[in-house]
């Protein structure tokens, strides 16, 4: 006898084709019965869910941002961008949907960015897969143009030693890029002070094993905690063990839940909003080893648990706000 | 499939017209297999935009292996749940119906069953999230049971198995109310 998830499989395959249910059931005799209630069922789902569609004018600014993006990946590579009919008929599309958007009051969606300052330089690795990998890890010695990183894995840790060139290049946090001398006084300073720090390269694997960075770059220490104020150019910051006053910058860089990158006046306005839950902050950091103080570079909020109406309203009137500024972009392009 | 695979492979090369074809054929598809997944509208759309940027930073190490690209799409589109999922664990979501229910008429393969199209799309949420996926990645996103165990990592006997206890899940969450 045939086992009742291939029966019912070879049903609903010879119904998808057309045959009738009759026909099917006469194949199985012993196993009718069953069949019979089950096979209704997958062309009910088919029709139940053939009318779910993503709302026009989320359709329209999602392809905008996609071909945004699309479009810089091509300028990486040096090539054309998209179809110029694909972007003049889409470009079309959103300053209409986002009109009647804003006319009738709906909520643009817009995407999320993740920007910690790490995974921005693993993207772009990701990006450059080949034929080069990205070696991530604790920095155990800088020598003889040979850097070392400890690295783990599930079968615990190993050591990976990469050359550096003279054409690698380097960057350090807050700072951009660095010459190899300062990079490497940055990290013989910090070995020196028994600190730990992590780097992350993209380097190329040669056939005899030698492993040659192209670039490598420090990664920002992260302090996770939550915000307890917001104010003067400053963020403080109860983390588990203690209270951490954080400078900001004008290169400081801020992301919400729900909005990707936003400006430092969105973001004090988010936390004017914010519940307990939404006040989790992690925050990319740079620490001044002479006077200790801790400047943010990149602030990240961690999603809530819950939905907070208050901060709900915020993001809807932040992302009003963004319409407008599509929509007026669009009308001084005309 | 061998026109689907010359598109990927102009996408891998980075022909951008290559990948809004690609963005264009399965964009609505992936937003559904999201939205029946999560419930959540707002959220949805997210997710949806995030498996296509991910899509386009990852589209180099993709190797055609003679599957439909979409499942590999399928595939990226289950993490961002999973990951979703795993952040908002104690996020209490709208309910399906709240979210998709409307607009539809319904169909004479409803109505044999006895039931509305709010009925079967409530009957939906009801199952094991497992469950769930199998259901909407074989008879709302039209993959093959090869396909579905290719976006599931499983195997071709797994997902039949799952299948029939999904369906069987169904008609008993249907049969409750």
């Amino acid at each position: 006898m045939a086992k009742i998830e291939d029966a019912l499989n070879d049903c609903i395959e010879r119904m998808a084709a057309g045959e009738r249910l009759e026909n099917c059931l006469a194949s199985y005799p012993d196993l009718a019965e069953e069949l019979k209630s089950l096979l209704p069922l997958p062309r009910a789902v088919t029709e139940a869910t053939s009318d779910i569609k993503p709302r026009p004018e989320f359709r329209a600014v999602a392809r905008y941002r996609f071909q945004s993006a699309l479009a810089g990946k091509g300028k990486e590579k040096e090539k054309i961008g998209v179809a110029p009919h694909w972007r003049r008929k889409m470009k079309k599309t959103l300053f209409i949907l986002a009109t009647v958007a804003l006319t009738v009051g709906l909520v643009l969606g817009l995407t999320t960015t993740v920007f910690a300052q790490e995974g921005e330089l693993i993207g772009e690795l990701a990006k450059n897969a080949k034929p080069y990998r990205g070696y991530a890890g604790k920095i155990t010695s800088l020598e003889d143009a040979v850097l070392t990183l400890e690295r783990r894995g599930k079968e615990g840790g190993w050591t990976v030693d990469i050359d550096l060139t003279e054409e690698t290049k380097y960057r350090l946090p807050g700072a951009g890029e660095v010459t190899a001398q300062e990079f490497e006084t940055y990290v013989t300073d910090a070995l020196a002070a028994e600190r730990t720090i992590r780097a992350v390269t993209k380097a190329g694997k040669a056939e005899d094993g030698t492993i040659t960075a192209e670039a490598a770059r420090i990664i920002p220490k992260l302090v996770a905690g939550k915000v307890t104020s917001v104010a003067d150019a400053e963020l403080i910051l109860e983390t588990k063990d203690s209270a951490v006053a954080i400078a900001l910058t004008e290169e400081t860089r801020y992301g919400i839940p729900g909005q990707g990158q936003v400006t430092a006046t969105e973001f004090t306005e988010y936390f004017d909003e914010a519940t307990a839950d939404d006040k989790v902050v992690k925050t990319a950091v740079r620490v001044n080893e002479e006077d200790g103080t801790v400047t943010a570079l990149g602030i990240k909020v961690l999603r809530a648990n819950g939905p907070k109406k208050k901060v709900m309203r915020f993001i809807q009137r932040l992302r009003n706000r963004r319409v407008n500024r599509i929509v007026d972009g669009m009308g001084e392009a005309k | 499939m061998q026109n689907e695979k010359n598109v990927v492979e102009q996408a891998k090369k980075g022909e951008q017209s290559a990948f809004a074809q690609i963005y264009e054929e399965n964009f609505d598809r992936i937003y559904r297999y999201i939205i029946v997944r999560i419930r959540n509208q707002a959220e949805a759309e997210d997710l949806t935009e995030q498996v296509f940027l991910k899509a386009l930073e990852s589209i180099r190490s993709y190797k055609w292996k003679g599957t439909p690209f979409s499942a590999w799409l399928y595939r990226i589109a289950h993490n961002q749940v999973v990951d979703w999922q795993r952040k908002m664990s104690k996020r209490q979501n709208l309910p399906l119906s709240d979210v998709i229910v409307g607009g539809g008429v319904d169909t004479a393969s409803v109505a044999e069953l006895n039931l509305t199209m709010d009925d079967l799309r409530i009957a939906i949420t009801k199952i094991t999230d497992l469950q769930r996926q199998v259901i909407v990645l074989r008879f709302t996103s039209g993959l093959s049971i090869a396909e579905t165990a290719k976006s599931l990592g499983k195997s071709d006997g797994a997902v039949k198995a799952l299948q029939h206890s999904a369906l069987v899940a169904l008609r008993k969450a249907m049969s409750g109310r």
